[in-house]
């Protein structure tokens, strides 16, 4: 879609301006073998690991942080992974692993607050902030 | 920096696409703080995520309209009872919403939006795109669905043919069963998926054909 009007707004014509971007970050990912890709492309297998992916891509473009900053932090959690016991590698995720470094990187700087966090996880899993309609 | 983890076994992501709840309302509990405090823009998430979310998000939908296009029988089913159809597949995840399908013919062509708001019947559609959200596209697609389908998604619909624009609420959300594309009969349920894009079930768009580009929507 070649939209560059008002209704789409945003529509094709900024996917081209973040695509490339976004790709070398990707490229630039640590653990390759390990990124679930699909014919070369990402391949995620729920919304919720593309919302992961694109709040630290994001945060990263609007300047909370380094690239190299988060994948030092993905590569802890990555490695915290490998050396956990047989039990609780019983389940592999990237994102999961993703979540818990881009966490850890906004809790350290102070851009999120761990009980506020807590909090408001739990207002999702309850229900609370989820309207009807959306 | 390091690429080289060797993983004791080799993990199968498509094992369980069951999401834990959990870790989705984390993810939600974040962007929204985030947001919230001006950390970051709702439109740079946005857009990271709109590279791909339009893949996956669908996907569901699509196979059910692939089943639909081959299948008859499911396809009445689908038309009559999309919740229960769409179980049939495994799709679920509607709580207490109704789904209606609104078929294309030769003769209407159908189109969704939710005049007050973004519902979006997300069970088989995934996330709404961004500019389902904007009030430009709330507003001129019931105004001048035709100008506004031609001028933003280069959707040309015949003169001859009927715009129908179903708005969604809370309670019931439409979706559109597009068109099989003259020429795919012959083609498996899996090939047909490929084909079903997500604007072609929004009602902005129709299923690519077999020769069109890879990664149009």
């Amino acid at each position: 879609m070649t939209a560059v009007t008002d209704v789409t707004g945003t529509g094709g014509r900024v996917e081209e301006d973040c695509r490339p971007d976004v790709e070398r970050i990707v490229a630039d990912l640590p653990g390759q073998d390990l990124l679930p890709r699909k014919e070369g492309e990402l391949a995620f297998s729920a919304p919720w690991e593309i919302r992961a992916f694109a709040l630290a891509v994001a945060a990263h473009r609007d300047g909370r942080f380094s690239w190299p900053e988060f994948q030092g932090r993905l590569v802890a959690a990555i490695d915290r992974w490998e050396r956990a016991d047989p039990a609780e590698r019983a389940s592999w995720s990237y994102y999961r692993e993703w979540l818990q470094g881009l966490e850890s990187l906004l809790l350290e700087r102070g851009l999120v607050d761990a009980d506020e966090l807590d909090a408001r996880t739990h207002e999702f899993l309850h229900g609370v902030r989820d309207p009807k309609h959306h | 920096m390091s690429t080289d983890h060797v993983l004791p076994v080799r993990p199968d992501y498509n094992a369980d696409p069951t999401p834990d709840p959990v870790v989705v309302a984390r993810v939600k509990a974040l962007e929204s703080l985030l947001l919230e405090k001006g950390v970051l823009a709702s439109e740079t998430v946005d857009r990271v995520a709109d590279l791909y979310e339009k893949e996956v998000g669908p996907r569901n939908g699509a196979r059910a309209v692939a089943r639909a296009w081959t299948d008859p029988d499911f396809k009445q089913r689908l038309l009559a009872d999309p919740v229960a159809a769409c179980a049939e597949l495994g799709i679920g995840g509607m709580q207490g919403e109704d789904m209606v399908v609104v078929e294309n013919t030769d003769e209407v062509h159908n189109v969704i939006v939710c005049t007050l708001c973004s519902c979006y019947p997300w069970p088989v559609l995934g996330l709404p795109p961004n500019w389902y959200k904007y009030p430009a596209y709330r507003s001129r697609i019931v105004k001048d669905p035709r100008a506004l389908l031609r001028g933003e998604f280069e959707l040309d619909v015949p003169d001859e043919k009927t715009i129908k624009v179903w708005d969604s609420s809370a309670e019931v959300r439409y979706w559109v069963l597009p068109q099989q594309p003259p020429g795919t009969e012959g083609l498996s349920e899996e090939e047909l998926v490929e084909l079903i894009t997500r604007d072609s079930m929004i009602g902005t768009g129709l299923p690519r054909t077999p020769d069109s580009p890879a990664g149009a929507r």
